[in-house]
């Protein structure tokens, strides 16, 4: 995924660091053959085994936190290239779309069975992963808000830096007389 | 500023709409919701709150360094042990936390920095995804000239 997110942005426009236009095509290639298998762990014989054969515990927490995060944040995109950039309909469109696959696939693994994992244990997981991402994204905001605290508390009472006394009139006319010298110029 | 302000509601909207509809869709399928889902939310909450505090305490240390304050951090690691313990009556008082899977409070800590690796794995590949595509797209369309001097 990492090489195909690579290929897809460095093939394109950009102005340092161009791939040839190839890699953009490649690039889309491998990211949706990494979306491919990772389907495929769910629906075909490629899921992570746990000791005794049994589904890794893991894997059914990764992959619903995994769907359920790239929806959020491809709607995020979407919305973010629309209100923020200027003609961007066309791809924020897009990202409509991916966000709109995304959600598809998770929706299509809550109705139909996975090779190990049953449909309902696919719901219950995509509660669980719901709540986890709700979860952290509460915990990391209100960690940075607690230090947020301390250090707009300690900004706050620092003193004001004190001011400096104006200019002199000595001073003025010294600026003047350096700032004649060098607008006034000379005729050749 | 208010336009900025509608903007940023509109990003958190657009960041939970999706979350929520599947949420609902799942809700309307099964019989109810998952009876740990309130244990997972208040262990997630507790241990990203924990361990980014953690991190943030390291750098109140360089704050307290460059700006001659040198009880920040002692005064950051109060505030922030208060806010969790608030936090933790709070969700406690709710309902127990400890996972019916694990056998004590030290199983339940390691547990959840072992589950907190394996979401923030889940979320850092999403964000690849995300921001790569969002990216591709823009890095996508056709050079635009703005002055006659580009060409």
């Amino acid at each position: 995924m990492a090489y195909g997110v690579h290929g897809m942005i460095f093939g394109g426009n950009v102005p340092v660091g161009k791939l040839d236009s190839s890699a953009r095509w490649s690039g889309t290639l491998a990211v949706l053959i990494s979306l491919t298998i990772l389907c495929l762990m769910h629906w075909y014989n490629l899921t992570p085994l746990w000791r005794n054969g049994e589904i890794n515990p893991y894997w059914i927490v990764f992959w619903p936190t995994f769907l359920l995060f790239a929806t959020s944040l491809c709607s995020v995109s979407a919305i973010a290239l629309v209100g923020l950039g200027e003609d961007r309909l066309n791809e924020a469109m897009k990202l409509s779309v991916l966000s709109v696959i995304i959600a598809g696939i998770a929706l299509v693994a809550m109705l139909f069975d996975g090779y190990f994992t049953t449909a309902e244990e696919f719901r219950n997981a995509l509660w669980l992963a719901a709540a986890d991402i709700l979860g952290t994204v509460l915990g990391v905001i209100l960690a940075i808000a607690a230090f947020a605290i301390v250090i707009w508390s300690y900004e706050k009472s620092l003193p004001l830096p004190s001011s400096s006394p104006p200019p002199s009139d000595e001073e003025i006319k010294h600026v003047i007389s350096i700032a004649d010298s060098h607008i006034g110029g000379e005729e050749e | 500023m208010r336009e900025a302000r509608s903007s940023w509601k509109l990003l958190a909207l657009a960041a939970i709409l999706p979350i929520l509809v599947l949420v609902t869709i799942n809700l309307s399928i099964s019989d109810g919701y998952h009876s740990e889902s309130f244990k997972r939310f208040g262990n997630a909450l507790l241990t990203a709150y924990v361990l980014m505090g953690i991190l943030l305490l390291g750098n109140l240390f360089f704050y307290a360094d460059s700006r001659h304050r040198p009880f920040a951090p002692l005064v950051g690691m109060m505030v922030a042990i208060g806010i969790g313990l608030l936090v933790t009556w709070a969700l406690i008082s709710n309902d127990d936390l400890l996972l019916e899977a694990n056998s004590g409070l030290r199983a339940q800590v390691l547990s959840n920095i072992v589950h907190l690796l394996v979401s923030a794995t889940a979320m850092l590949l999403a964000a690849v995804l995300a921001i790569g595509a969002t990216f591709a797209m823009i890095t996508g369309r056709k050079r635009s000239i703005l002055f006659e001097e580009e060409e």
